[in-house]
């Protein structure tokens, strides 16, 4: 196929492919009309060719579908790294790449024209002396890697030269390395920007596997550095925004608080504060496009200090917005010789709610949250044992009671006798 | 700031150090690079990857010096070992993390602080905040807990076996013997769990998980094993999956999706119904979880089988809506 290489320049054109193929895997080559049937083939072999082995294709009535397979507990590394490995490179990259680093292991110090003389002398084969590579080119990758903390640059006189920046890991006794590497192996799937733990020690076998884990979210951990980064500077962040329907792009200005994981839903967003506005809210993450540091924002601390005050009543992701908290009550029937569990649960997972007894086999959970919709999910994980259920916010309790509605009328026909 | 996306982290440039240090000690050959690109590479590496990495008309990448023989590095000794800023800085956040006691003790905690001691971290954990989370996480601080924690990683990694003394749900004192297998972190409760395959008259007999918050205490005698775990996982596998359909109101394609994106499963969207079918694939330990799990979903989704399961979720509906009519 022509024009077609195995790695890309740009990693957004993967990102929503990878996340269609893990999460959804039934789109077919027809539901990408944004795209001319030869893009679609290209991203698609390329996600293969990234993740063969998890690969899985099927034929429906619609076309030919691709999913990756995502057995996430039997994984010791989330198998989605590799697609963070796959940056294109020019030959002068690579080439300059591993020459400097040899070259700089030998000499304490060097400036650019000194590495372009021992390049050309040393490192020069009968197959590249045709076409030097150029100074500018040469003081370009020894700024980049610079910027990159492998190098440390420092002017002696009017000249610059550079040096290899010391490798914190070489110093340390080899049972911390040990241990540390062990550490890695267990961390990088859980923190953000997990891959580069996984860059540093990229073993895949681990003596740990994992419950409750989102692999697709390292694919917007690029975004989340950021915006981890514009919380620590206490900057505010201009993002470009896919809108849900993923058709058109729109700008936000906001102040980053702080980023919040739905463990449930899989879901992460970034609680900001609205510099347009003036209004706290929240954006979900994977929609996030790009995102552009801005200025830092003076009066940080009482905002985020503000947010955290309202997120304290939250049930989950939504903060309180008016004065009044609104209540929720629920009567469960728990038989209390046989289903302590249940009222364990409820403990460990009904937030700064409370349980009382009522009476023999029936128990009151109670609580005031920020937002009652939010807790459905998690009411309906009850369903079959409620007695009865309240709340200040009636629209959302009578909607739960049309959805039990509808959930039985789904089954109306069915005998399960 | 710099970004995550970049060649130096690539595969490729990977793939080049390994050759570049095998074709440093001595000339290495064409079996031997290919051998490391099947092993590393993507699945068409050796198409895009290996005719750059041994061209010898200058087109690629200028590293490999080829002779009859083989093919030797044009460097002058091992490629350099060095770490990013990124790199330095994700380190240096983990050692704020309250887990990191369970790997590194206070020595190596303050030897790797002033290894990176101009380094600042690259975000900070009390930054991001895990909602929807279990109330009774397990107690990292604990040196029980601690030496329990270290006890079981050593013994995998040696492939010994266990004693275990633990309470169970019921609160009961109980003693098992097992060779253990992984352990489980679960990120919505912040809790492990051990796994592994219960030893019973010096046989294995079944696949377990015992909370190592509830495990009192552990020795090793000496015994090695060499068992695959993979049959006493298998035996666990429920053998037909659950099937359900799923309806795209309320956004609940999005919701369903990817809530489930961590199991193993098959989904298929008809274009006339506007519908889409999923098949699960799940274990034995799974099923309560995921029965409340897609309760919690609603009318968004209906459950077309097994037989079993179907009976279980409906009865629960049924119940309730007996309750509320």
């Amino acid at each position: 196929m022509a024009g077609y290489s195995e790695l890309i320049k740009n990693f957004e054109k993967i990102r929503d492919f990878t996340r269609d193929f893990l999460i959804y895997g039934f789109k077919t080559r027809n539901d990408y009309t944004r795209l001319s049937p030869r893009s679609y083939d290209n991203e698609r072999r390329r996600i293969e060719s990234y993740l063969s082995e998890l690969i899985a294709k099927n034929q429906d009535s619609r076309g030919k579908t691709i999913s990756i397979s995502s057995n996430t507990t039997a994984k010791s590394s989330n198998p989605l790294f590799k697609v963070w490995q796959t940056k294109s490179f020019t030959k002068n990259d690579c080439f300059l790449h591993f020459v400097i680093l040899d070259i700089l292991s030998t000499h304490e110090r060097l400036n650019v024209t000194e590495i372009a003389e021992i390049i050309s002398e040393n490192y020069i084969t009968e197959s590249n002396n045709e076409d030097p590579i150029d100074l500018m080119t040469i003081r370009n990758k020894l700024n980049e890697y610079t910027k990159l903390g492998i190098l440390e640059a420092a002017k002696h006189g009017k000249t610059l030269y550079y040096a290899l920046a010391p490798n914190p890991l070489l110093k340390i006794n080899p049972e911390t390395r040990e241990n540390l590497d062990l550490a890695l192996s267990f961390y990088k799937n859980i923190l953000p920007a997990g891959f580069l733990g996984h860059s540093i020690n990229n073993t895949q076998d681990s003596p740990f596997i994992y419950r409750q884990i989102f692999f697709s979210q390292i694919l917007d951990d690029d975004i989340l550095l950021r915006i981890l980064s514009a919380i620590n500077n206490k900057q505010a962040v201009t993002a470009t925004m896919a809108s849900s329907t993923r058709n058109m792009n729109r700008e936000t200005n906001f102040l980053p608080l702080k980023i919040l994981v739905n463990t449930k839903t899989g879901r992460r967003y970034i609680a900001i504060y609205s510099l347009r506005n003036k209004k706290f809210s929240t954006i979900r993450l994977d929609y996030v496009k790009e995102a552009a540091h801005g200025a830092v924002y003076s009066d940080y601390d009482n905002v985020c200090a503000d947010y955290l005050l309202r997120i304290k009543n939250s049930f989950s992701i939504t903060h309180q917005s008016s004065e009044q908290l609104n209540h929720v009550k629920m009567l469960l029937s728990i038989d209390e010789a046989t289903e302590q569990f249940m009222l364990e649960r409820i403990r460990r997972e009904g937030k700064h709610g409370t349980v009382a007894k009522i009476d023999t086999n029936l128990f009151e959970y109670s609580i005031d949250v920020a937002d009652t919709l939010e807790m459905v999910p998690w009411l309906r994980t009850f369903i079959g044992r409620i007695v009865k259920l309240e709340g200040t916010e009636n629209h959302v309790i009578s909607q739960f009671k049309r959805d039990i509605n509808s959930m039985a009328s789904l089954y109306s026909e069915t005998n399960i006798d | 700031m710099n970004n995550m996306y970049n060649e130096i982290y690539g595969l490729y440039y990977f793939m080049l150090e390994k050759i570049l240090s095998e074709a440093g000690e001595a000339e290495t050959t064409l079996r031997n690079i290919n051998n490391i690109v099947s092993q590393y590479g993507f699945s068409e590496s050796n198409l895009y990857f290996t005719p750059d990495a041994i061209s010898r008309s200058g087109t690629g990448y200028n590293l490999l010096k080829a002779s009859d023989s083989g093919y030797s590095s044009i460097l002058k000794s091992s490629p350099v070992k060095y770490l990013t800023n990124l790199q330095k800085g994700f380190l240096k956040s983990i050692l704020s993390d309250k887990k990191i006691c369970l790997f590194l003790d206070d020595n190596m905690i303050k030897e790797l602080n002033d290894a990176l001691a101009d380094i600042p971290p690259l975000f900070n954990v009390d930054d991001i905040l895990h909602r929807e989370t279990a109330a009774d996480s397990d107690n990292y601080s604990d040196p029980n807990y601690i030496g329990n924690f270290k006890k079981i990683l050593s013994a995998i990694k040696q492939k010994k076996a266990l004693i275990i003394v633990f309470n169970n749900s019921r609160g009961e004192r109980k003693t098992m013997k097992l060779m253990p297998y992984k352990l489980e972190y679960g990120i919505r409760d912040d809790k492990f769990r051990l796994c592994g395959v219960s030893i019973y008259n010096e046989r294995g007999n079944g696949y377990v998980k015992l909370n190592l918050a509830r495990i009192l205490s552990i020795t090793m005698p000496n015994q090695s094993y060499n068992e695959n775990f993979e049959g006493f996982i298998a035996a666990k596998r429920k053998s037909e999956p659950i099937e359900i359909e799923v309806y795209d109101f309320r956004n609940g394609f999005e919701r369903v999706f990817i809530g489930l994106s961590n199991y193993e499963r098959i989904s298929s969207f008809n274009e006339e119904t506007g519908k889409c079918t999923i098949k699960l694939y799940y274990s034995d330990d799974d099923e309560q979880e995921l029965l409340i799990q897609l309760l919690s979903y609603g009318p968004a989704i209906k459950i077309l089988g097994p037989k079993e399961f179907k009976a279980k979720f409906i009865l629960r509906v049924r119940k309730q809506y007996e309750i509320l009519k």
